[in-house]
């Protein structure tokens, strides 16, 4: 069942507006936007392992954060050049957190004690928001493979 | 305090006066209900301290007060005892639940007379332990907020200093830049056939005293680039001279680096601006030279007395000529066709506009997901794309190369699109520069177009957003000045080939065009 959109239309991982524009690409380009999700994947995989090495450091400062956030805001672009909105919007959460900022109410819970237990609250935050952005992407993952028609 | 000040009990007495006094009321046994002596005999309890500062203390101490009463034990070193609970209920059975004040001074005890006199006032600078403990804590409260306010303008401090040091870097960077210009300019002017001694011609230049022959090839917009660069001028100068040809090139390698990752699809024409002797071994292409390998190699030997360079110079020379035509062609099919083709010369690409090219875009970027995807949409829009993956190598190639609309992401490495187009804008007021970025508050948008760009473009952006950004910009420009199309890259003869392409060839527009040719000649 290779090249149905409806297994992308019902898995709600991906912007079909956006998406589909990729695939008229395709017309021009054979497997042009295959080979952009092929990008995006080594990329979202190279930035995942980043954020959790930064999450990893036992002592988070300012600094570390605002990497954090510089990380969840280049990802957040290509997720969002690919209509895939769910990642998108984890990457936001990312973006945010990274600079103490919360996202649509979400954030800590508390925001007391040290500096260094307030950064690492927002670390908290960043490491929820990657589990659910890689949970995303494995289901995306999964759904473009089975649209194509080959392993992604 | 001041009441105990006044009290002669501690003033005008010798200071175990008070003592003496406290031991006789003790020993009072009609007081036994409100003061007395523990059984022990160590330590003495008032059991009412509304009877005992009603009646006793102003018999006594000639005061009611007994919180001064209190004080001035303390001020003797008396203690006030703790009860337990046990002690509580004892003292419960005897009185009516009052609170009681037990008190405890390790040397006053029940039939030790003598021991009275050495139970000494605290020493006079402990006069007054309140005030003391009060100006202390004042004290410290002082140095900790002083404390706290010297934190953070460290912080700032500290902030300010890293925003110099990266300015400081990127004046750097932008150094280096510059000294490739000054070299390009004098190999340029070698080439041209004009004598210079290559470091005393130079300082008049930037002041507008361009060698005649020189002047005509520069596009006007160019001319304030030189200005630009006036302050830098005295300083790369003389790094020209002194810094080994090796390492000059190894730093321009490294500038241009993050390009070569990218793997940029360019389409280039023919090579006219002799600039491209900047990366003597790494320009060796199979495509167009001619114009390069036509001109007469004037290059000073002196200047770059490294045998490899001289060598590779001499391979590029040899390079039979390419004819402009196919040059032209080249790129001419390049907007339609995979960029395969035209991939993995980047390294001279960016020093040279397609010959031929309907509109030729700059976009800077560093996520290869929209590198991709935009380079895709330009490209079938008819543009010939240049990609470059930061804000300096951004401001590099606007200066050498003549764009006619840049797109700028905003968050990169090295110099982020704001500060590169208000750097752009230094030399390069007309170049349509549109940012392209994910935040648009107001606030931001307000600061992108107070850096000088033309338009914002959201984040993310379909093709038909991107299509009426070029529109708008790409074809408003074209309408307007003519001229500006002819731009080659310094090379006169081929001005009359090139204005002839400024009409955008609607053979090589995509079909798929959103706005149909019809109305691009209205606007």
């Amino acid at each position: 069942m290779a090249n149905d959109i409806s297994v992308l239309e019902d898995s709600e991982l991906i912007n079909l507006n956006i998406f589909t524009e990729l695939l008229v690409m395709d017309e021009d380009e054979e497997d042009f936007s295959q080979g952009l999700i092929t990008t995006f994947v080594e990329q979202a995989t190279a930035i995942f392992q980043q954020i959790e090495e930064a999450l990893a450091n036992p002592t988070k400062t300012d600094q570390d954060l605002v990497n954090l956030g510089n990380l969840g805001h280049y990802l957040k672009g290509s997720a969002a050049a690919l209509g895939l909105s769910k990642i998108q919007y984890e990457c936001e959460k990312i973006q945010n957190f990274g600079a103490k900022t919360p996202l649509d109410g979400i954030g800590p819970k508390s925001l007391t004690g040290t500096p260094e237990e307030i950064n690492e609250s927002w670390c908290q935050c960043i490491q929820d928001s990657l589990e659910n952005a890689k949970e995303y992407f494995g289901q995306t993952r999964k759904v473009l493979a089975q649209y194509y028609g080959v392993g992604i | 305090m001041i009441k105990v000040k006044e009290d002669p009990t501690s003033v005008g007495h010798g200071s175990t006066d008070f003592v003496k006094k406290l031991y006789q009321m003790l020993e009072d046994e009609s007081y036994r209900d409100i003061v007395r002596w523990t059984d022990s005999g160590d330590s003495f309890v008032v059991l009412s301290t509304n009877e005992f500062t009603k009646d006793i203390l102003p018999k006594h101490f000639k005061h009611s007060n007994f919180a001064s009463f209190v004080r001035q034990l303390n001020k003797y070193d008396f203690h006030k005892v703790k009860l337990s609970n046990e002690d509580k209920q004892r003292m419960q059975m005897l009185e009516n639940g009052e609170i009681f004040w037990e008190f405890k001074h390790p040397l006053f005890k029940r039939n030790e007379l003598e021991a009275l006199e050495n139970i000494k006032r605290k020493g006079p600078i402990q006069k007054k332990p309140g005030d003391d403990a009060s100006e202390l804590a004042e004290k410290v409260e002082f140095l900790t907020r002083k404390t706290d306010e010297l934190e953070s303008e460290l912080g700032v401090v500290n902030s300010k200093y890293n925003t110099i040091v990266e300015s400081v870097l990127h004046m750097r960077k932008l150094n280096d830049g510059t000294m490739k210009v000054l070299d390009t300019l004098v190999k340029c002017l070698h080439n041209a056939g004009i004598k210079i001694p290559p470091l005393e011609i130079l300082p008049p230049m930037p002041g507008g005293v361009l060698p005649p022959p020189l002047g005509p090839k520069f596009h006007p917009g160019q001319q304030p680039h030189h200005q630009m660069h006036q302050p830098q001028q005295q300083q790369p100068q003389q790094q020209q001279q002194q810094q080994p040809p090796q390492q000059q090139q190894q730093q321009q390698q490294q500038i241009h680096q993050p390009q070569q990752q990218q793997q940029q699809h360019i389409n280039f024409a023919s090579q006219t601006f002799p600039a491209q002797a900047q990366h003597p071994l790494k320009s060796i292409s199979s495509s167009a030279d001619s114009s390069y390998s036509s001109l007469p190699n004037l290059r000073n030997p002196e200047k770059h007395p490294n045998p490899s360079l001289l060598n590779t110079t001499a391979n590029i020379v040899k390079k039979p000529s390419v004819p402009h035509v196919d040059a032209s062609q080249i790129s001419a099919a390049t907007p339609l066709n995979a960029p395969v083709e035209t991939n993995g010369d980047t390294q001279r690409a960016h020093l040279e506009r397609p010959e031929g090219s309907p509109f030729h875009v700059l976009l800077v970027e560093d996520d290869n997901v929209c590198i991709k995807l935009c380079q895709k949409f330009l490209m079938k829009y008819g543009c010939t794309v240049q990609v470059v993956t930061d804000g300096l190598s951004a401001v590099d190639v606007v200066g050498k190369v003549k764009f006619d609309l840049v797109l700028m992401d905003i968050v990169m490495p090295n110099l982020d699109g704001a500060s590169a187009t208000a750097i752009i804008r230094n030399f390069d007021s007309q170049t349509p520069i549109i940012a392209m970025t994910g935040n648009i508050e107001d606030q931001d948008l307000l600061t992108y177009l107070e850096h000088g760009m033309t338009d914002i473009l959201a984040k993310p952006f379909t093709k038909d957003d991107l299509y009426m950004m070029l529109e708008k910009h790409l074809i408003k420009q074209k309408m307007i000045d003519p001229l500006e199309a002819t731009y080659t890259n310094g090379d006169e003869t081929k001005v009359p080939k090139d204005s002839n392409a400024i009409t955008p060839d609607p053979n090589l527009l995509s079909e798929e065009l959103v706005i149909p040719s019809s109305k691009r000649q209205r606007i």
